[in-house]
């Protein structure tokens, strides 16, 4: 059983090599992948939307409708998360909890603001330097669960209650439909931030509505990631 | 040896397919479910990680536009792979969140995430 595995393993390598020699040459500047919209979206992304972060511009304003989705994802496996665990009846015993050392616990409470304040710089600058909604609301839940291993499922709770988790991840997913479905009823497409109504130029209007988009995909991360954690630690308990 | 020159210039493929047959190893070989969760995640990596090898362009600079360095596609690495593994990696970690959820209940019903122990139990379960 175990050799016939390995032999598989092993033909799945040799064809993966195989196919692999077809493939570009490492860094090819003219390789398939660097044509057509990649280069659009390099040369548009000032124009389009005033952002120097492509990335930022590509995942928020060009493909933000990919974005949506991938953000319902997360908030899916949320829910799937709290079906599947949460059992208000079920008495959960005590995960034996950290031991309340005052250095641990001095520490973690010095770091969480530091770690809280570079994730929202992470979320706002997201336009000009590498960062955006996905990676500050990770670090923004990071900061929380960090509380929440140190200092206990019950002395964290005041960075986040336990039952706000999921309501905030679904005002993170309103927040991005929303500022999407904006544009509708204004005769533009949907996510078409060019249609917000703020009297702004086109590419302004733009760089904001990314700005709105990325701040409810980071709600939106922060509070599925919290809620996960939440039910994978203490399930029903709340 | 033509393979292997042609092989040497993506050396990177030749790193991600490793760490792809390693997350196979572990999905396929290992009884445990909690370490096949391990090699699924390893298995995500490689695929993240070829992506970002699609990515690079060589002498380019980071996707985010620099007056200094004008607008010229080829001076920047190709933004698209860098966007799509952004969002890949964050919906890893909701689905292994849910991948554990569903361990923890297995271990709830029958006491073990052994493959081989579960498989005999579901058939005592067939059986009586």
């Amino acid at each position: 059983m175990r050799s016939l595995a390995l032999l598989a393993i092993g033909a799945v390598g040799l064809v993966l090599l195989a196919a692999a020699a077809g493939l570009p040459v490492f860094g090819d500047p003219a390789s398939p992948a660097a044509q057509h919209v990649s280069d659009d979206y390099i040369r548009g992304s000032m124009v389009d939307a005033h952002t120097p972060n492509v990335v930022t511009t590509m995942i928020a304003d060009y493909r933000g409708f990919d974005t949506l989705g991938e953000t319902m994802v997360v908030f899916a496996a949320g829910l799937a998360c709290m079906l599947l665990l949460r059992e208000p009846k079920r008495r959960v015993p005590s995960l034996g909890g950290p031991t309340h050392n005052v250095i641990t616990d001095v520490v973690t409470r010095a770091m969480i603001p530091m770690i809280q304040l570079f994730a929202l710089y992470v979320v706002f600058h997201g336009h000009y330097s590498p960062g955006g909604g996905f990676q500050g609301g990770a670090l923004l839940a990071a900061s929380i669960l960090l509380g929440r291993m140190v200092l206990g499922y019950e002395r964290s709770q005041y960075l986040l209650p336990s039952w706000l988790g999921t309501p905030i991840g679904l005002a993170g997913i309103a927040v991005f439909a929303g500022v999407g479905f904006v544009a509708l009823p204004l005769g533009g497409n949907l996510l078409d931030y060019g249609f917000l109504p703020l009297g702004l130029p086109r590419d302004m209007l733009r760089n904001w509505g990314i700005l709105l988009v990325e701040i409810g995909v980071a709600l939106a991360v922060t509070g599925t990631l919290v809620s996960i954690f939440d039910d994978l630690t203490v399930g029903g308990r709340r | 040896m033509d393979l292997a020159t042609t092989l040497l210039s993506r050396w990177p493929y030749v790193f991600t397919i490793v760490l792809l047959l390693i997350g196979l190893y572990g999905m396929m070989v290992k009884q445990n479910m909690m370490k096949k969760l391990f090699g699924m995640n390893i298995f995500q990596t490689a695929i993240i990680l070829f992506f970002i090898v699609h990515a690079y362009k060589t002498g380019a600079s980071v996707p985010i536009l620099d007056e200094a360095l004008g607008g010229d596609p080829a001076t920047y690495v190709n933004p698209i792979p860098h966007g799509l593994m952004l969002t890949a990696i964050v919906v890893s970690v909701a689905t292994t969140g849910v991948a554990l959820a569903l361990l923890i209940r297995i271990y709830r019903a029958y006491g073990t995430i052994d493959e081989s122990e579960l498989l005999a139990h579901l058939r005592d379960e067939d059986g009586a």
